[in-house]
């Protein structure tokens, strides 16, 4: 098990130990000294302690008490933990600096799954899609944290710590993603029955990459009028999800504009392809989320299943 | 020669039988079941907590062997999600409401009235009232299960999410009542326990002698009077925000979700110091006893554990590091958290200072010490670690924190609670552990459990939250094998649980039988045969130094002769010695209960007033609460003698009398000191509730919302000169039986009463000018629960009064026996202060802003 | 003067209660004056608020050290009459010593609370 834990290391897409930006690295930091730190002082109080205890007596160095009661007790903790203190509240300050122009991205919790909205920024429009957010390299983000329900709380491990999502609250997260690659979120406070499928994907790249997909999801699309669209209509799915383009406008769930080119479904539950597209739609993912909200009463017949289904895969 | 000391020896032998046979006969528990339901002897009642404690570890036991099984690979489907968050929920709030708190409470109570020199704990019928709420309410809690409606909130259970919108089930109600029970018993046994540390300790035993114990005991106690309200009143809040539509946690109409996460932490961290205090004494306590020596820097701990209980409360939004709050507020509480270390960090170089100064011994009960060293400063360690806000911005609910956790409770509670077991089962059951077995057990137990939770800050770093029911395989191969391990790791921690109870119980019934003091321990329970008997004491010793038993090589002997204070039981009535606080001189006889039916009674009809309310069918819950009161009535009114005379003589056989007042005389009776710690506890809840109602300011953009201000000063003028003056007739009440006059106060008190009721009519107008539903606003439930406190303590107060009318009426209470009275003036000055403030920001405060 | 006693039991704890009572101060301070915006406004050395936070520091540490002395004079009392073998003494030696580090205690967590006070802004999210 040793092995394989150092083998593996401490790399992973949702690892506070694999930091991808500044913010992350300088916790990481933190956490080798703490760690490093704390290992030799349980070496010292446990050598001290079997010393003290299994040493024969003869052979034992007397101990002079109150110097060793103020030594151990008094002075190193202070001595130390001021040190730590203080290293330890500069680093705060650090990560939490506001930066000048940031990218601003807005994200709200629901349960059991984030809205995501990039407000209009000079000649890009707003962006609003679900489940999934995209950042440049190198960019300071400012992280707009909100909730609409109960206390959700947003978290990339491997750029930067967390904050709570509460309702009735904005919260603010500020990160930079240091380099490019494909990272995990996942809701870090218990928030009912789905807590624990309630992720997302994010992804670092380059400026231009950032761009590039921001302009193309944030076209506006034509979404032609076929038998799917027209199911999806008739079975009230547009209460609930708006398809940009389309008559759906709900605000209950997720936004499905542009749903193809989403890497998952059901907030990270599942990736997302022909197969589990079609299985989530059968009866609304009762199978595979099955405390998530939506209609769940009647599984939804075969062919309203396959025409749904296509026309989602449309949805570029 | 001989035969002179042989004819000596004789008489007293006779003597110390006939005192032991009058002191069992009103001191036993009465036979058969009716004994066990009438019960109230500290050492029945001690161990019985000690056992249901361990009843609900072993289910809460349970419950995390399902979650491990749940978690022990990704994407599993050993418990779904609702079943799994159920369990989670009750894992946790087992393990700390039902278990931890009241298992050291029971260590507690059997132990402390024995190392202190009394017979009894100075409220015997509480103590007996505690257990039942406590069991009632663990109880109470699991028929959720019955009814389809466990609690699936998480033990924190935090709003909106537990409020009456995302959990419309009955879920949180049962939580909310049932807990709130069970936590009655923590408040009543620090009552018990404060007055008996401070008043009932044997002669001679100063403040600077006591055992450490008791200092560990009082300082928790205290944490328990100051920190346990908050939760309390968070509670009440909550239940009534859910049943009848008052607003304190939801956003919409005033109030704020973070208000509920601040009355829980303000109460949760203390909390963890309240279960790791105690269990730090019995390591204070075993240390000296296996190094064979005393302690070193028994001072230098005392002041560590009152600044532990202080700092401690420093601490608490370091659960809330991420609510998103500025910085330097965090920091606040960052550097107390890591102040509270330095303290801890005393205890333990004391605790190393007299093994190393000493001659250590490898027994039982030292192999489990010597596992908490390492277990609990590896648990404090990422302790000061997650004290560092960026840290904790990474760790925060993911499984790091889970490791943290169970690395200080295990290490910290557990272990020395095990240590305690096999050091005292000798005490209790009159036998040896055995070494071998309990070797095994050690080592399956630590093992068990580092391999389960050492694992655990890795997947936790690894990005896996907490309170999930189940976790993607995108966190990678290590994630998954480490819960696998985890989980395997967890069976054998299981086996060795099991393996302990089973080595307990068979060390109780077929142990070697143990010699009366068999660790060479120093503190007065090992003065006594083993088992002890009910009455502890024949005499209560004099004592002069903090290790009795050590520096006086008599003791035993006059312990055995019945050499002491109050011998014997001659008056037919249960009876220990009251001592002054500091120096502990004699003061007082101290008359106790002996068994009784109103501890179970009074219980019940609390079961009745929750079970109609959680039904929704409050008046018939109403009518309970009144069988409530009447059984209460009945309880105070049967407490002590009341016709016991003023003095008796507490001196020592063949001594000079020593006439001391019974506790009714007495100014520093246990009713009085009581109702002090008492009145802490309910000030400590008052100021929850001030803090509440400032917090909701802060937040709102108008104070008070428009519509809502109150208008007239007639009202609350003519209420404020009525409730200082019905303050001034108590006090001319009490003045008047003090001088004998004829009619004692009873005049006086009936005019307290109608001024009181007349308060109590100026507050219903009060309200109904208002005219606002208390559903409303914010602004208006804090209004209503404001002047419904003070309405509650007005209502108590004139049955108070009714109370000792009725008593000085019968003779029960006069010049001398003054205590009735002077309780209640205190009582009624404190609602006539409480007000003081409550007038403050309920009439000017939202005037002035 | 005798106050805080040693000899009493809330004497002993007295430089434990200025601390806590500096704790609610500090942390009330921050909260109704990040409301009410007073970080903004400047007082010689910084902002209103820093200005008030570190007053309550001193103010605390002042009463604190008053305190501990009390304390360590009760101490030295009671060492002074270390041959007298009286109770009254051991005693007063006992809780002066408590007294005396327990306000120590109480000084070192209200410095080091009181670090971040003077290397943050107050109002910083």
């Amino acid at each position: 098990m040793l092995a394989l834990t150092l083998v593996a290391g401490c790399t992973g897409r949702q690892s506070a130990l694999d930091p991808r930006g500044p913010v992350a690295e300088a916790i990481a930091g933190l956490w080798w000294v703490l760690f490093w730190g704390a290992l030799g002082i349980l070496v010292l109080v446990m050598g001290a302690v079997f010393y003290a205890m299994f040493r024969h007596p003869d052979r034992r160095a007397p101990l002079p008490h109150i110097p060793f009661l103020i030594g151990g007790g008094l002075v190193l903790p202070i001595v130390v933990l001021t040190v730590l203190l203080i290293y330890g509240t500069q680093i705060g300050r650090l990560i939490t600096q506001p930066a000048e122009d940031p990218l601003l991205i807005e994200v709200t919790g629901h349960q059991w799954w984030w809205e995501v909205r990039y407000p209009a920024r000079g000649d890009m429009p707003e962006l609003v899609t679900a489940n999934e957010l995209r950042l440049p390299v190198g960019t300071p983000v400012e992280f707009v944290i909100r909730s609409v329900d109960v206390v959700h709380s947003f978290w990339i491990p491997n750029l930067g710590g967390k904050v709570d999502m509460i309702p009735g609250r904005t919260n603010t997260l500020r990160v930079t993603a240091g380099e490019a690659g494909r990272f995990r979120g996942q809701c870090s406070e218990f928030c009912g029955a789905e807590h624990s499928r309630m992720g997302f994907v994010a992804i670092a790249e380059s400026a231009a990459e950032f761009d590039a997909w921001r302009r193309a999801r944030s076209a506006t699309t034509t979404v032609t009028e076929g038998p799917g669209l027209r199911t999806f209509m008739d079975r009230r799915c547009g209460e609930c999800h708006t398809i940009a383009g389309t008559a759906a406008n709900g605000t209950g769930g997720p936004v499905l504009t542009k749903l193809a080119a989403r890497p998952t479904l059901g907030a990270s539950t599942i990736p997302n392809t022909a197969e589990t597209l079609r299985l989530w739609l059968a009866d609304h993912g009762r199978q595979l989320k099955p405390g998530g909200l939506g209609p769940r009463q009647r599984d939804l017949e075969p062919d309203a299943v396959e025409a749904i289904a296509a026309f989602l895969e449309d949805l570029q | 020669m001989s035969s002179a000391t042989t004819n000596a020896a004789a008489p007293a032998k006779e003597l110390a039988t006939a005192l032991r046979h009058d002191l069992a006969r009103v001191w036993d528990n009465e036979p058969g079941w009716i004994g066990q339901l009438t019960a109230v002897n500290h050492t029945t009642i001690g161990l019985r907590f000690v056992f249901t404690g361990i009843a609900f570890l072993l289910i809460g036991g349970m419950l995390a062997m399902f979650m491990r099984l749940q978690l022990a690979w990704s994407d599993q489907t050993v418990l779904d999600a609702a079943l799994y968050n159920q369990f989670m929920t009750l894992h946790g709030t087992t393990m700390m409401f039902l278990f931890a708190v009241p298992v050291m409470e029971g260590f507690a109570l059997y132990l402390i009235p024995k190392m202190i020199g009394a017979r009894d704990a100075p409220y015997p019928r509480m103590g007996a009232f505690g257990y039942w709420c406590y069991l009632f309410g663990g109880v109470f809690l699991y028929s959720s299960f019955l009814f389809g409606a466990a609690p699936d909130g998480g033990w924190f259970m935090y709003t909106p999410l537990s409020g009456a919108e995302y959990s419309p089930g009955l879920g949180p109600d049962f939580w909310l009542l049932g807990v709130t029970f069970a936590e009655i018993a923590a408040v009543t046994g620090s009552i018990d326990l404060i007055v008996a540390i401070l008043k009932t300790r044997a002669p001679g035993m100063a403040i600077q002698r006591m055992p450490l114990f008791a200092w560990y005991v009082l300082i928790t106690a205290f944490m328990i009077v100051f920190g346990f309200p908050p939760l309390i009143l968070g509670s009440v809040l909550l239940e009534i925000e859910r049943a009848f539509g008052f607003v304190f946690y939801s956003v919409a109409l005033g109030g704020s979700p973070l208000l509920w996460q601040h009355l829980f932490w303000l109460f949760g961290h203390p909390e963890v110091y309240i279960i790791f205090l105690p269990a730090a004494g019995v390591v204070s306590t075993l240390i000296p006893v296996f190094a064979r020596r005393p302690i070193v820097g028994y001072t230098w701990i005392v002041l560590a554990i009152i600044g532990t209980g202080f700092l401690s409360f420093g601490l608490w939004v370091h659960h809330m590091f991420a609510i998103g709050i500025p910085l330097l507020a965090l920091s606040f509480f960052s550097a107390a958290s890591m102040a509270v270390a330095i303290p801890m960090s005393v205890q333990v170089f004391a605790w190393i200072a007299t093994l190393w100064s000493g001659k250590p011994q490898l027994r039982p009960p030292m192999r489990f010490i010597l596992g908490f060293f390492f277990i609990f400063v590896l648990g404090g360690l990422t302790g000061v670690m997650v004290a560092l806000v960026p840290f904790d911005w990474q760790v925060h609910d993911t499984h790091f924190i889970v490791a943290h956790l169970h690395y200080v409770v295990i290490g910290g509670l557990l272990f020395p609670l095990m240590a305690g077991v096999y050091y005292w089962l000798p005490h209790v059951s009159g036998r040896m552990p055995n070494d071998g077995f309990s070797r095994m057990v050690f080592w399956l137990i630590f093992i068990g459990f580092n391999l389960t939770f050492l694992p655990m800050h890795l997947t936790g770093l690894l990005g896996m939250p907490r309170r999930a029911y189940t976790y993607s395989a995108d966190l990678g191969a290590a994630v998954q094998w480490l819960n696998l391990a985890s989980t395997a790791a967890s069976f054998v921690l299981a086996v060795g649980f099991v393996a302990f109870c089973i080595d307990v119980f068979l060390a109780w019934r077929h142990g070697r039988t143990a010699t009366p003091n068999p660790w060479n321990a120093a503190t007065l329970e090992w003065g006594m045969p083993v088992p002890p008997p009910s009455y502890n004491f024949i005499a209560i010793p004099a004592v002069a130094d903090r290790d009795p038993l050590w520096a006086n090589a008599g003791l035993r002997r006059d312990l055995e002769a019945g050499v002491g204070f109050l011998p014997g039981a001659a008056r037919d009535v249960r009876e220990t010695l009251g001592t002054t606080l500091r120096a502990g001189k004699p003061e007082q006889v101290i008359q106790l209960s002996g068994s009784s039916w109103i501890p179970l009674l009074t219980a019940i009809t609390l079961v009745f007033v929750l079970a109609f309310f959680i039904a929704g069918w409050y008046w018939p819950a109403g009518i309970a609460f009144v069988g409530t009161v009447a059984a209460l009535w009945r309880w105070i009114w049967t407490t002590g003698d009341g016709d016991s005379p003023a003095q008796l003589d507490a001196g020592p056989l063949g001594a000079q009398p020593l006439l001391l007042p019974t506790q009714a005389a007495s100014a520093d009776s246990p009713g009085w000191w009581g109702m002090v710690i008492y009145l802490l506890v309910d000030a400590s809840l008052y100021g929850s509730l001030v803090f509440a109602y400032f917090y909701l300011w802060l937040a709102a953009p108008a104070w008070p919302p428009p519509g809502h201000a109150l208008t007239t000063w007639a009202w609350p003028a003519f209420g404020i000169v009525l409730l200082l003056g019905g303050s001034a007739a108590i006090g001319r009440a009490v003045r008047r039986n003090a001088r004998a006059l004829p009619g004692g106060g009873r005049s006086a008190l009936a005019v307290a009463a109608l001024l009181m009721s007349g308060f109590l009519a100026t507050q219903v107008l009060n309200l109904v000018e208002y005219g606002q539903p208390p559903q409303s606003h914010a602004y208006a439930s804090l209004l209503y629960v404001l002047i419904g406190y003070q309405g509650l303590h007005a209502l108590i107060a004139l049955v108070m009064a009714a109370f000792v009318w009725l008593r000085s009426r019968r003779g029960m209470v006069d010049a001398v026996r003054q205590r009735d009275y002077r309780v209640v003036a205190l009582f009624w000055h404190y609602t006539t202060a409480v007000w003081l403030i409550g007038i403050l920001l309920v009439h000017l405060f939202p005037r002035l802003v | 003067m005798a106050f805080p006693n040693y000899q009493r039991l809330v004497g002993v704890i007295s430089g434990m209660i200025v601390w806590a009572m500096w704790f609610v101060v500090v942390y009330a301070l921050t909260g109704i004056g990040c409301n009410a915006g007073w970080n903004e406004r400047t007082a010689p050395g910084g902002g209103l608020l820093s200005l008030l936070l570190l007053l309550s520091t001193v103010v605390a540490l002042v009463l604190i050290g008053w305190c501990a002395w009390r304390g360590y004079a009760g101490w030295r009392q009671g060492e002074d009459a270390r041959g007298s073998g009286r109770e009254v003494h051991q005693r007063g030696r006992f809780m002066g010593l408590v007294m005396f580090v327990l306000s120590l205690l109480a000084g070192i967590g209200t410095v080091m609370g009181a670090i971040p006070i003077v290397m943050l802004d107050p109002c910083a999210a």
